[in-house]
């Protein structure tokens, strides 16, 4: 028996667990009928086997020099290896608190919304608890590298506190990539944002997991008083995964903008819901996600507008636009628009379609060869989401992993790794 | 003496649909190094299609006949290796392509070529000057090159990109259709010169266009009149000048009859 199991084994089975959880667990199988609209096959998801750290028990894996694609722009980092965490003892001169909460005595009230937070809260065993200080001014970003390693399959769950003091500027990057690409995960992971006044975040959740990643994975986000926050959802691989990203515009004057892009292939289902709900006056919202799916991927945007009547002189816009590459690959797009009072301005579309086959004609005509001409058309596609990022360490890099993943380069940059061999084998 | 040039691209029996409609049904058209042939005639006469036809244009098929270009089965290369044996057509729509800077698809086109020829990658400085060098044949504003292709661009200085990206590739053979409509005349005149800086005696044009116009700035060797999917006139730059006066309704009373068989 591997020894990863004799481990699963020696902490088993807590029989207390799931005290007092039975109503939670009822709260996720109601809610679970919301998440019918997306392609993900959710009982497909849910099949194997997976090991659950019950116990909280501390992996035995390493916070591995694993090779990811996404380098450190920051000594801030914080690294989970499934769902452990691995916390640096200062952050930012302090600027930064970080502690991890047992999920039971979490000192903040659990506000679960969605399906995928139920879901989250029945097992978390613990809760990351970030605390930007009012008026901090944090020029580097703050890592959270999200690693999956496991030597059986497992299902993680990360319950993450994010909370950005009044007039704060910091920049927080996700990023999920998996080690062990041998066993099949379940990721799940629920995050709550909260933004004091004049505070400003930008966040980047960058998925590049291998196939056999299921990710669950909601983001709540609470917006005070002029606000400044830009969400980017960049699903550069991402197994089978589905993204919830709910907005509470709570106060006046905020203004929010999320940017995403999905490239999927093979059997990859990804879909991505979003919330935006305004329930004040003089708030913008602005929503761009662009899908390009290949071979037999299936994605999904559901993407909704809420304009709650005291929510006047509101700018809500939204727009998801998805190319299909090809003949067997599938978008379901739902875009909603729900506006309760008269004084907004509000637009919303969505498109789907194949590849300008006039350009890439005329791309040909010069001389470029058919499949370069389509991945630079794709390319050009998701060009503005990449482009939207603002941080531009992270932007360059960007337009390098998309080109990569694109071009379906078997080889990956290895620039990060400190390995020297190849672990994160991906197919 | 031009008899003993080599030839370039010889066309023969070509016929050819679009969606099942037969548009050229047999065209035979022999071209030499250094010359240049206009080719005129009536909307809907098939000169757009014979354009489309040569450069591999997927959307039409070639039903019949021949076309050796450079000694090579033209039919049997594809769009992209057409143009790296050095054929290029102007598009009578140039196409925008957004979110891809001209420098990015200048640059894949001409690093391609070289690929194809076995010639290493051009390096950045050198790509540069090029770019440079060429902008000026068609006085092409440094700020478009910079900018996505055609994106943006007016009429005229969709056609004008379309003659620096030649200038870029150098072809052997370039197809010109119908690279006069939407110019002025300045634009017009721009143009045509810089048509007329990259001709050498290596290289030929085939200039498509309705009006006589261009051919008094581009001067044809030889001028064919296509209609109804053949090449019903040939002859030298008097036929442009006759037609310009006649219009085409004496062609058409002449071969209304004959292609109705």
């Amino acid at each position: 028996m591997n020894p990863f199991q004799q481990f699963i084994d020696l902490h088993k089975a807590n029989p207390d667990f799931f005290e007092g959880k039975a109503d939670i667990f009822e709260d996720f199988l109601k809610a679970v009928r919301n998440l019918r609209r997306f392609a993900n096959d959710l009982a497909e998801m849910m099949k194997p086997d997976y090991g659950v750290n019950l116990n909280g028990v501390k992996s035995p894996r390493q916070p591995a020099l694993v090779r990811r694609d996404i380098p450190d722009y920051s000594s801030a980092i914080i690294t989970c290896v499934n769902d452990t965490y691995y916390v640096p003892a200062s952050l930012f001169d302090g600027k930064v608190k970080v502690a991890v909460y047992d999920a039971d005595t979490f000192p903040f009230g659990l506000n679960a919304y969605h399906s995928l937070s139920h879901f989250n809260r029945v097992f978390s065993q613990k809760v990351l608890h970030i605390s930007i200080e009012g008026g901090a001014k944090l020029e580097h970003p703050l890592q959270i590298n999200n690693i999956l390693s496991a030597a059986v399959d497992l299902a993680t769950f990360r319950r993450i506190f994010i909370e950005v003091g009044g007039g704060a500027e910091a920049k927080i990057i996700f990023n999920d990539t998996t080690a062990d690409a041998d066993h099949r995960y379940l990721s799940s992971q629920f995050v709550d944002v909260f933004l004091n006044d004049d505070a400003h975040l930008e966040l980047y959740d960058i998925t590049d997991t291998s196939d056999n990643v299921a990710r669950l994975n909601e983001l709540k986000v609470k917006l005070k008083r002029r606000c400044d926050f830009n969400l980017y959802s960049l699903s550069l691989s991402a197994g089978n995964s589905i993204n919830i990203y709910d907005l509470d515009f709570e106060s006046d004057n905020s203004e929010a903008r999320i940017n995403g892009f999905v490239i999927g292939d093979g059997n990859q289902r990804i879909g991505n819901s979003t919330f935006v709900n305004h329930l004040s006056r003089h708030c913008r919202s602005n929503q761009n996600f662009k899908y390009v799916l290949d071979e037999k991927s299936h994605g999904t945007f559901y993407g909704e507008i809420f304009v709650w009547e005291v929510a006047r002189f509101t700018e809500a816009y939204q727009s998801n636009k998805n190319i299909l590459v090809s003949r067997d690959a599938r978008m379901l797009s739902e875009p909603q628009l729900l506006i309760y009072n008269d004084d907004v301005k509000c637009s919303h579309g969505a498109s789907t379609g194949q590849l300008d086959e006039s350009a890439l004609f005329y791309m040909r005509q010069r001389g470029i060869p058919e499949n370069v001409a389509r991945t630079m058309l794709t390319q050009a596609f998701v060009g503005d989401v990449v482009d939207a990022v603002k941080y531009q360490p992270l932007r360059d890099r960007l337009r390098l992993l998309v080109e990569n993943r694109l071009y379906k380069r078997s080889s990956r940059p290895c620039d990060n790794c400190r390995m020297g061999c190849d672990t994160l084998n991906r197919k | 003496m031009a008899n003993e040039k080599e030839i370039l691209l010889q066309v023969t029996g070509l016929r050819a649909s679009v969606e099942g409609k037969e548009i050229l049904k047999g065209v035979d058209l022999t071209i030499r190094k250094g010359e240049v042939h206009a080719i005129m005639g009536p909307n809907g006469s098939g000169k757009s299609t014979l354009s489309a036809v040569l450069t591999g244009n997927p959307a039409f098929s070639v039903d019949a006949g021949t076309a050796t270009f450079n000694g090579k089965d033209l039919f049997a290369l594809s769009p992209e290796n057409r143009a790296h044996e050095g054929l290029f057509l102007s598009f009578q729509y140039p196409v925008e392509i957004p979110g891809v800077s001209m420098v990015n698809f200048m640059r894949a086109a001409l690093n391609e070529k070289r690929k194809y020829l076995g010639e290493e990658p051009i390096s950045a400085s050198d790509f540069l000057r090029l770019m440079r060098e060429k902008r000026a044949v068609v006085e092409l504003d440094n700020k478009l090159a910079s900018r996505s292709v055609n994106e943006g661009f007016s009429g005229g200085e969709k056609k004008r990109n379309e003659i620096f990206q030649m200038a870029m590739l150098e072809p052997r053979l370039a197809i010109l259709d119908e690279t006069d409509s939407g110019l002025d005349i300045d634009a017009l005149r721009i143009v045509a010169e810089g048509v007329n800086k990259l001709k050498t005696d290596d290289n030929a044009t085939i200039v498509i266009t309705h009006y006589q116009r261009l051919l008094d700035y581009i001067r044809p060797d030889y001028v064919h009149i296509l209609y109804k999917g053949r090449i019903v006139e040939s002859g030298g730059p008097e036929l442009a000048l006759h037609l310009e006066e006649q219009g085409y309704d004496e062609i058409k009373r002449k071969y209304d009859n004959v292609s109705a068989e």
